[in-house]
């Protein structure tokens, strides 16, 4: 099996009122990082991680947070850490 | 028969920059559209058939993302019933007929079902005449 | 992997996620991401087809690197075709055109000089000397324009508004309408309205689909792809096929079905017959939302009015109807029996049982999905009236897997042809020239007096075609397009055109192709991600990109040059006195200043662009694109095609319109999905003014021409998977072309026998109007049966198009390639 590494960029819209709990809990996630914050409550969001089930997990953790209205993906990259010629198993 | 604009286009474009009156030096160039030198009401004779190879090794893609090529002949059947690609290239078989197997991104289990989108290979997925060069060279560089 | 890299990559993707929300990061993280030596991924609508997908685009030192399917699109999922794989390919040919051509004979321009390169400001010089001449001595008629399915949204505004409002001249056609006129004709005649009503969700959502001459496995892959997994998937689902010939797409068939050139017409009122003798009918649907016409007959080819063949119809050109009742509608296609239609189509009765039974039977949602086949069909707009009827008697409509599916073919000439109205006809948002309401609403947001747009149709494709030749249509300029080779009849009627001293012809092409050859000036041309574009699919999803590498130096999009060209014409130059009566305070101004400079177009500075290239903004010094979108947006917006922000497009993978209250519309005419249709209404074809859509009672009518002794097989023309239109593009990227490097003929191998010759044998194609060499293919991917032969266009080097009769379906005046009857023999060995 080959190592991967993915990285995702999301746009997090959270409602104000709860803005300050759902960054908390989103930093608390493994692999996040939070760039940037709007005063209308967006949150500019990279995951990474070595798997795509990895990521996955993670948005999946963040749009169930409450206090967030919406997630959207950006941005996605995915490097693999070892050499490959063709697809194998 | 592949004549291209070289020292003459930079010359004008740099007259050009200035903004002057074409010098009536400049010399015509002598561009081609693909059918070459065939003038519009000519009638061509007709190139040779296409020939595709009947077998091959994997041929390196160009570019990171590419859809690998066939090294062989693309006429096996694709229908409801049989996906003759996969007569070679499915999981079960790729290595005793020493054939790529389908690629991991096109399956759906450990046993190697081709997702139904990916079903139709020659989508994505061409031969290449051995016998015909491309007509215009190509300067795309890929990572 | 490096820590630098990782941290290159996350940058990457965080400077992505704050453009798409407009927020500034710290410098450091976006320095970070600016590193030159990695690649940096932006999305972009395929140049290509009308499905649209989205594709990912890496560049890297301001070039292309690499191209992917996009996996964030609902459209295709991260899935590509061949040629949308190859896209980081199409920009890259060595003979990429950079520079103006002129073609000149002692320093000036002769009609028979060489190409000769020339700057920017002699090119537009000469043009714009060549157009006030023709403006002056012939007046508007004499100018014309031949644009694009494939121009970006504001390309075709700006094209649109500078010929209708800057030199008041209605010939701008676009090659749009030798593929979706037909179409278009068949939604006004029917909804009043233009473009589908369902969207590619109902392909997740149908139980059977029917094709109707439609080759969708090599021509709408991403969408065959989707239809591929449903019928692996569901044992319910069942695919039927209708073709004139057995092509890639019957692979994947249940009901598989060969039928007669023409034909089609037949077999769906025989659909229609069979739904109302079997009691099929939705009668509470059908007598609430629907009403009956009897559409005129006889209606002739589109010839020239000296053609035998348009002296002998009797109402030639004639779109109208008369109201009659369902009975009368019944008893007019009660003649269609299944007998008839299957011996007029030469399908087995059991078959066309078979599909009649999947409309008729009300728990089984069809999909019906068309293209070329239907359109480019002497009879086109009634066949799209009829398909319409099928859905209409049986009330599949509008509903999730009930759609009557129009594909189109270009990826934006719904968009940009359609939707901004660059037709001869037409105004924005289906609004058309004849209708003084109209031109009214037009010249008031185009801030130009009353009576500036002309009131009667220019000159459609195959007109302005004749009016070259005629010597009546003197300055044209073509974009986006290559009608030497895509159009019709070339010999007698194109060509000539072109070659008339008269006329001074100009095309704008990033290649040299057949057209450019022809021409007197080539405008070296910007493509794709090299300027800022929108394009509209079929599904009705706008969908926009930023320009992502420079073009090569000498090269501007059409844009810059629709703009930049109108700097050079003074109104007073170009409009007549009393005109400029209504308002004198523009006849000193240019029309620059009056068409795109207006306060209106004009109004976004360069900064409100969040891509860091934009070349046409930073020449013009505002955001042009930004501008003319608006503009245009306004005509829509609270009249059925509502467009959403600027912005949106760019933030998301498009929007469907119309887009109200920020919400897109998967379904149109059907409440609880389209905004326009109130709760309690059911169902509204808000297009017609009693919100009824229409169901023709219209007849079999033959095709212009059909085999005869001479000419004794079936010609049909259209494309291959491998390449795009007149491959101008794919046929320079190395692998598309050696997949696919030359046309050939496809023929039943008894009719290849009978004639002497056998696969790979060279043989002369030809018909009345000429001949091209090419060789006998009896094995491929196409199988036609006895009597009817195919060849695709995309090679420059075997103009199919010479063969092929410039006949129309009168109405939508789209060109029948299709139905050519022609001779094959073998070449004689001239070694």
């Amino acid at each position: 099996m080959s190592q991967e590494y993915h990285v995702t960029s999301l746009v997090v819209h959270a409602s104000p009122k709860a803005l300050q709990q759902v960054e908390a809990n989103i930093r608390a996630l493994v692999g996040t990082d939070i760039h940037a914050i709007t005063p209308e409550g967006k949150l500019v969001v990279t995951l990474e991680g070595s798997s795509q089930r990895a990521i996955l997990d993670n948005i999946e953790a963040i749009n169930a947070l409450s206090g967030v209205l919406s997630a959207s993906l950006i941005y996605h990259q995915v490097e693999p850490l070892a050499q490959e010629s063709e697809e194998i198993l | 028969m592949r004549k291209i604009l070289t020292l003459t286009a930079l010359l004008v474009a740099i007259t050009g920059c200035s903004g002057q009156q074409t010098d009536t030096n400049v010399a015509p160039v002598n561009i081609q559209s693909l059918a070459g030198n065939m003038a519009i009401t000519d009638i061509r004779p007709a190139d040779a058939m296409a020939i595709y190879p009947s077998r091959g090794s994997a041929i390196e893609r160009s570019f990171s993302e590419q859809p690998p090529l066939i090294p062989h002949k693309d006429d096996y059947k694709i229908t409801l019933d049989k996906n003759g690609c996969l007569s070679c290239h499915s999981w079960d078989k790729a290595k005793r007929m020493k054939a790529t197997p389908v690629a991991k991104s096109h399956v759906i289990d450990d046993k190697g079902t081709v997702n139904g989108h990916n079903y139709a290979c020659t989508q994505c997925h061409v031969a290449q005449a051995e016998n015909k060069q491309p007509l215009v060279e190509n300067q795309f560089s890929g990572k | 992997m490096s820590i630098s890299r990782r941290e290159f990559l996350k940058a990457n993707a965080a400077v992505a996620a704050a453009t798409a929300v407009g927020v500034t990061l710290p410098i450091k993280m976006v320095e970070a991401a600016e590193q030159a030596d990695s690649i940096k991924w932006d999305k972009a609508p395929c140049r290509f087809c009308g499905v649209g997908c989205s594709v990912l685009v890496g560049t890297q030192a301001g070039k292309v690197v690499a191209t992917k399917g996009d996996p964030e699109s609902p459209v295709n999922r991260g899935l590509n075709c061949i040629k949308g794989y190859f896209l980081s390919k199409i920009m890259y040919g060595k003979d990429r055109l950079t520079t103006p051509l002129l073609r000149m004979k002692d320093g000036k321009y002769h009609k028979e000089g060489e190409f000769t390169p020339v700057s920017w400001d002699v090119a537009f010089d000469t043009m714009a000397a060549k157009w006030k001449h023709s403006l002056a001595t012939k007046g508007p008629t004499s100018v014309g324009m031949f644009g694009s399915g494939q121009w970006t949204i504001w390309e075709g505004y700006a094209a649109s508004k500078l010929h209708k409002a800057g030199f008041l001249t209605n010939n701008i056609d676009p090659n749009a309408r030798h593929c979706m006129a037909s179409a278009v004709g068949g939604f006004m005649r029917t909804f009043g309205i233009d473009e589908p009503m369902g969207c590619y969700d109902d392909l997740e959502a149908a139980d059977q689909f029917i094709l109707w001459g439609a080759n969708m496995a090599e021509m709408h892959p991403i969408l065959w792809a989707r239809i591929s997994d449903r019928r692996l998937s569901s044992p319910t689902c069942r695919v039927h096929v209708l073709s004139t010939f057995e092509n890639r797409s019957f692979d994947l068939a249940d009901n598989p079905m060969v039928f007669r050139p023409q034909s089609d017409l037949v077999i769906l009122n025989y659909i229609a017959n069979y739904i109302i003798e079997n009691k099929a009918v939705n009668t509470d649907f059908v007598t609430k939302h629907t009403k009956f016409a009897l559409g005129v007959d006889d209606i002739g080819y589109g010839l020239r009015p000296e053609h035998p063949l348009e002296k002998k119809a009797k109402n030639p050109g004639n779109g109208k109807s008369t109201p009659i009742s369902f009975d009368e509608y019944a008893k007019f296609v009660s003649t269609y029996t299944l007998e008839y239609a299957a011996k007029m189509s030469g399908v087995e009765p059991e078959k066309l049982e078979i599909l009649a039974k999947a409309y008729a039977n009300p728990n089984v949602k069809v999909m019906s999905l068309w293209t070329m086949g239907i359109n480019q069909h002497v009879r086109g707009v009634w066949a799209n009236n009829m398909l319409y009827n099928i859905h209409l008697l049986t009330g599949k409509i509008a509903t999730p897997g009930n759609s009557p599916f129009s594909l189109t073919g270009q990826p934006s000439a719904c968009g940009t042809a359609r939707e901004v109205g660059t037709f001869a006809h037409r105004l924005p948002a289906d609004m058309e020239v004849t209708n003084d309401k109209h031109r009214a609403i037009t010249e008031k947001l185009w801030q130009v007096p009353e009576g500036t747009i002309p009131a009667k149709p220019g000159y459609h494709a195959v007109l302005q075609s004749r009016m070259l030749k005629d010597g009546k249509l003197n300055c044209y300029w073509t974009m986006c397009t290559n009608n030497m080779q895509a159009g019709p009849n070339i010999n007698d009627e194109i060509y000539p055109g072109f070659r008339n001293p008269e006329n001074f012809i100009v095309v704008s092409d990033p290649y040299p192709t057949i057209t450019a050859m022809a021409a007197d000036l080539i405008l070296p041309t910007a493509m794709w991600v090299e300027k800022e574009g929108a394009y509209g699919n079929a599904e009705r999803r706008t969908h926009m990109w930023y320009q992502q590498v420079k073009a090569p130096e000498g090269a501007t999009s059409d844009l810059w040059q629709l703009v930049e060209f109108s700097k050079r014409f003074k109104v007073s130059e170009v409009w007549p006195a009393e005109l400029i009566a209504k308002q004198p305070e523009y006849a000193d101004k240019t029309l620059y200043e009056v068409l795109f400079a207006n306060g209106v177009i004009d109004k976004f500075p360069t900064s409100d662009c969040k891509a860091e290239l934009n070349d046409e903004s930073e020449h013009f010094g505002f955001y042009l694109q930004k501008g003319i979108f608006e503009e245009y947006a306004a005509f829509g917006r609270g009249h059925g095609h509502d467009l959403a922000d600027f912005d949106r497009y760019h933030e998301t993978r498009g929007l469907r319109w119309p887009v109200v209250n920020g919400k897109e519309t998967l379904r149109r005419f059907v409440e609880g999905s389209d905004p326009y249709v109130k709760a309690g209404e059911g169902f509204k074809f808000y297009g017609k003014p009693d919100g009824k859509a229409v169901i023709f009672a219209l007849p079999y009518e033959p095709a212009a021409e059909e085999p005869n002794e001479e000419y004794d097989l079936w010609m049909s023309t259209g494309r291959v998977l491998e390449h795009w239109h007149t491959g101008s593009m794919t046929a320079r990227v190395p692998e598309l072309y050696r997949a696919y490097p030359d046309a050939q003929i496809f023929m039943h191998p008894e009719d290849a026998k009978a004639r002497g010759v056998q696969r790979g044998d060279e043989v002369i194609v030809a018909s009345p109007r000429g001949e091209v060499k090419t060789r006998v293919e009896t094995k491929g991917r196409n199988k036609p049966p006895r009597g009817v032969v195919f060849m695709p266009f995309f090679d420059a080097r075997q103009l199919v198009n010479k063969l092929i009769l410039d006949a129309t379906d009168p109405l939508s005046k789209e060109t029948d390639f299709k139905k050519c009857p022609v001779k094959v023999f073998k070449a004689e060995n001239n070694q």
